[in-house]
């Protein structure tokens, strides 16, 4: 019982790196799917989950800013537009920051404006600050499953 | 003070902050690395821009 309550916990110490390879050893399959989840839902959160704490903050910050930037500039958040089929690809691209997709999407009811002077840039940042959480879930599933140190 | 050049030098930071740190894990490799992708990605914009010089796709759009 004890065993089973542990694996959903947030990992108590960093994991240790294995003699052989260097690497930290590979978490409970609970622990890795909750550290993705994580990393999806808020940007750096699954680093700070998996002990990273100042790798994550860095890139919370970092996601952050860029989505910042973009709101700035008024660029669009993208949403998927019938008859135009890489709208639901650049859609999918800028849900990959998480929560703060669906704050500005439902919350704020942001939109963009198309004629605004940074409209092309502004665009550019938001849906790079998606992408940058995508990779980003990404690497806490490769530290979590012991191949990244 | 919003200009195309400024916000391309943005983007080619904030770019080359999250892969560095991504990817290298030690100071002298992470400034390496660092100084690689900004540089490349800000020198790459203006050759690129360079090269269509010629090709203007229609008048500036205004920049306040």
């Amino acid at each position: 019982m004890a065993e089973t309550a542990s694996t959903s916990a947030s990992p108590d110490t960093e994991p240790q790196p294995s003699p052989a390879t260097g690497l930290p050893a590979p978490l409970p399959a609970a622990q890795l799917v909750m550290g993705v989840a994580l990393a999806w839902l808020v940007p750096g959160l699954g680093h700070v989950y998996l002990k990273r704490i100042g790798r994550g903050l860095f890139f919370f910050a970092l996601v952050v800013l860029t989505l910042t930037v973009g709101c700035m500039l008024q660029g669009s958040l993208y949403r998927p537009t019938p008859g135009q089929p890489l709208t639901y690809l650049a859609t999918l691209g800028s849900m990959g920051v998480g929560i703060p997709y669906f704050v500005l999407r439902y919350g704020m009811h942001y939109e963009g404006a198309q004629d605004a002077a940074g409209y092309e840039y502004g665009t550019a940042f938001l849906l790079t600050a998606g992408l940058m959480n995508l990779l980003l879930v990404l690497d806490v599933w490769d530290i979590g499953s012991g191949k990244k140190e | 003070m919003l200009s195309h050049f400024l916000l391309m030098v943005l983007f080619a930071l904030l770019v080359s902050l999250f892969f560095t740190v991504l990817w290298r894990r030690e100071r002298r490799p992470q400034v390496m690395l660092f100084l690689q992708l900004f540089f490349g990605m800000v020198l790459g914009g203006l050759i690129v821009a360079w090269l269509m010089y010629p090709f203007p796709s229609g008048p500036p759009a205004p920049i306040p």
